[in-house]
């Protein structure tokens, strides 16, 4: 910095901003189409989590969206910002937190939610775009260090009966305490949006589909998890859960397919995905399998978001023609 | 007139927390609510007060090559004493806080760095002056943040609670990660006080010149 | 630079600083020291007898420590009324299960080896209070501290403070209880009431052990405890 002038804080310069090198393709691509996209991707595993912890959890996700939106024109008034609620990013982030959560939670866990996300994991980084952190991951890891009891207690599902009020996600049971196929339905305990594994990967596919995720990330993760865990599994199948279980079970299909491959806080290149992907899985096991939370889905991606731009930065691609010195030449 | 600039600019031009970001352990560690705060703060006074005192008085007669190591004899000894006091005196509650941080006021640098930038180079009164005005200063900030974070986590002042339907405490705000996002939001909120005062004055902001790295001579060891 | 290094003269400047510092220092240790001790002693005391019933020996004398089966000394400290035995305090730390670091509790316990139950303002509460800790703020301690919730409301009411033990739900649990299947940390479900609270598995876990330590220990060595410490 020279002598005596610190320039005033600004926002960074959108031409001074690195980019990958060239080739680049323009296409029609715009953000609230993406978007909206994206949310469609998420309405299956929504519309499970609808019909298994009932209306409640329809709730859940409209006031986390309402209070997202909220929260994001509210900001945008104060600092005198032109309205951004229309590319649809403060919906996405809504959602995402809704589902992230248990069916049960008070109103007023929403909406500190919605704050959370928008406000300390988005704007004060300066919006859409500067954002190290996924938003709505943010919300979910501060929610459940700030409100541990209320984060940590599931609704039970409708079919389990009405006489049973709270059950525990099959990570914190003892192995082989439910069976595979409640849990690719989706009719166990855990945050609404995570339950069901078959609408998880129906969403998944139709981001891949649409190429708005890089496949390599969501399958390296995934991977990880199920191969550590294996190992742990074989070791000691008393204390351990099956890799299937933990790969059903959990953040972990949410979290790889939706969360892990956000575009503004994941690496931009395939190489960086794989790293991302296996990162995210390394942590993910080991937080599953020693550390004192049953999940480490959010932590896992959050720490990962921290090393995006280190990623990023590794596994740029070189232009074509380009060499690297060797130590021989001069 | 010069005693009283020694003495109010530790308070908010010089705040040795929220503006000078000295004594960052001590003051995320233990504002977890604002008694712990008020309690460091003093301990912290006390211990500038007496090492800018004899650190000022040794200033002529100290040799150059060994004032660290005098200074952080000096400090070490009114932090044992301190220390001890505290043990014998001050309610169990607030020592049992504190009690681990108590011996870390030997490495705050807010004391190391009053002791090389300021109490070397003045006369006693004015140390005392300019430890009177970093030590409330950095009482203040204690307070100040601790009372955020326990009024934030349940509504509640000095284990006083002041909301009483408040039922659910907030614990984000009390743990590790909360101490650093509410002292961000703190500074961000010092500067964008100071970047208004300076627009309203027709200016560009400027942070003080004499307050960052370069300037500090902590590090340089005085050939 | 250009000044020789006398190193000589550096000692012995140093050398008279710190020795003027070692004296003042001891100086207030001892002056503070008897405090100090009287403080911790006084703690102890203070912890006896909130969970003790009432009891006329000299409990400083009476002590007796076994080791645990998990391993930690248990110090024992024999109550006698007219003679006779009303209660133990058993006084043990957790240094390996707490979620960080040791967590100390002072429990009392009927003649039995049962865990000793204190009534306070009608309510039964269990004679355990939890002496050190450094768990979680506001989630470990929620199960180890017995403290009042002060408010707003009763500062301006100026209230009476509650007087003996403050009730502790997940402490409480143990009021009476001894044998080991009934220890483990466990949820509302089994109609028992809670030991543990969710969120904080870990203390709860760390805390039952410890009070299980010392019932156990109390009950393998009865015989002694009640012929000992005359």
């Amino acid at each position: 910095m020279s002598e005596e002038t610190k320039p005033e804080i600004m926002m960074p310069d959108m031409t001074k901003v690195l980019v990958s090198p060239g080739p680049h393709i323009h296409t029609k691509e715009t953000v609230p189409k993406i978007m909206f996209t994206v949310v469609l991707a998420m309405l299956p595993a929504c519309l499970a989590g609808v019909w298994f912890f009932g209306l409640s959890a329809l709730m859940v996700l409209v006031l986390c969206t309402v209070s997202c939106v909220v929260f994001e024109e509210g900001w945008n008034k104060l600092i005198k910002r032109a309205p951004t609620w229309k590319d649809g990013s403060a919906v996405l982030t809504g959602i995402l937190l809704g589902m992230n959560l248990n069916a049960g939670v008070p109103w007023w866990v929403c909406i500190l939610g919605g704050f959370l996300a928008i406000i300390l994991g988005k704007q004060l980084y300066g919006g859409l775009g500067y954002n190290p952190f996924n938003p709505a991951l943010v919300a979910r890891v501060g929610l459940l260090i700030g409100l541990p009891e209320i984060m940590t207690t599931w609704n039970a599902t409708r079919a389990m009966g009405a006489d049973v009020v709270t059950t525990a996600t099959p990570l914190g049971m003892a192995p082989g305490a439910v069976e595979v196929k409640e849990m690719l339905i989706g009719n166990i305990g855990g945050c609404l949006g995570e339950t069901s594994a078959v609408a998880l990967l129906i969403g998944g596919a139709i981001l891949i589909a649409f190429k708005l995720i890089k496949w390599q990330l969501p399958l390296t993760y995934i991977g990880t998890v199920f191969v550590i865990t294996g190992i742990a599994h074989a070791v000691n199948p008393a204390q351990y859960h099956s890799p299937v279980v933990h790969i059903l079970t959990g953040g972990l299909l949410l979290g790889a397919f939706f969360m892990a491959t956000d575009m503004v806080t994941s690496p931009m290149t395939q190489k960086g995905a794989w790293i991302f992907g296996l990162g995210c899985g390394i942590m993910t096991s080991l937080i599953r399998l020693w550390g004192s939370y049953p999940e480490g889905v959010s932590f896992s991606i959050l720490f990962m978001n921290a090393l995006t731009p280190i990623i990023d930065r590794m596994t740029i691609k070189k232009p074509f023609g380009y060499m690297a010195l060797t130590k021989g030449a001069e | 007139m010069s005693a009283m600039k020694e003495f109010t600019k530790g308070l908010w031009k010089e705040n040795p927390v929220l503006v000078l970001l000295l004594g960052m352990c001590p003051t995320l560690g233990v504002t977890s609510s604002a008694t712990n705060g008020l309690g460091m703060g003093v301990a912290t006074l006390f211990v500038l007060i007496g090492s800018n005192v004899v650190v000022s008085l040794l200033r002529k007669i100290v040799p150059k090559k060994i004032r660290i190591p005098v200074y952080i004899v000096v400090i070490a000894t009114f932090v044992t004493i301190i220390d001890l006091m505290m043990q014998a005196y001050a309610p169990a509650s607030l020592y049992n806080a504190l009690g681990l941080f108590i011996p870390l006021i030997v490495v705050n640098c807010v004391v190391l760095g009053r002791a090389e930038a300021f109490a070397s180079k003045n006369s006693v009164g004015k140390s005392v002056f300019d430890a009177l005005g970093m030590g409330l200063g950095f009482t203040l900030a204690l307070v100040t943040l601790g009372g955020t974070r326990e009024f934030l986590a349940g509504g509640s002042l000095f284990e006083v609670k002041l909301i009483p339907g408040w039922s659910t405490d907030f614990m984000l705000v009390t743990s590790a990660p909360g101490a650093f996002i509410i002292l961000g939001l703190f500074l961000a909120g010092m500067n964008a006080m100071n970047m208004r005062k300076a627009r309203i004055k027709g200016e560009a902001y400027k942070a003080p010149a004499n307050l960052d790295c370069r300037h500090c001579n902590i590090c340089d060891m005085g050939e | 630079m250009s000044q020789p290094i006398n190193i000589p003269k550096l000692g012995i400047f140093l050398g008279v600083v710190s020795a003027v510092a070692a004296g003042l220092l001891s100086t207030v240790s001892g002056m503070t020291a008897p405090t100090i001790d009287a403080n911790k002693k006084a703690a102890i005391k203070t912890a006896m007898d909130q969970v003790l019933p009432e009891y006329d020996n000299d409990l400083s004398t009476a002590t007796n420590t076994f080791i645990s089966s998990a391993g930690w000394p248990v110090t024992f400290y024999t109550a006698k009324k007219d003679g006779k035995i009303v209660g133990f305090a058993g006084k043990v730390d957790n240094p390996d299960d707490g979620f960080s670091g040791v967590i100390s509790l002072m429990i009392g316990l009927m003649p039995d080896g049962r865990v000793g139950t204190i009534a306070t303002d009608g309510k039964t509460n269990s004679a355990v209070i939890v002496t050190a800790q450094t768990e979680t703020p506001g989630l470990g301690t929620s199960v180890t501290d017995r403290k009042v919730k002060k408010t707003i409301v009763d500062l301006i009411k100026g209230g009476e403070p509650l007087s003996g033990l403050i009730p502790n739900p997940y402490l409480d649990w143990y009021a009476g209880r001894s044998g080991k299947a009934e220890w483990i940390a466990q949820k509302e479900d089994k109609g028992e009431g809670v030991n543990a609270k969710t969120g904080a598995t870990i203390t709860s876990r760390a805390v039952g052990r410890a009070i299980y330590a010392v019932s156990e220990t109390a009950q393998q060595h009865l015989q002694e405890l009640s012929e000992g410490a005359e």
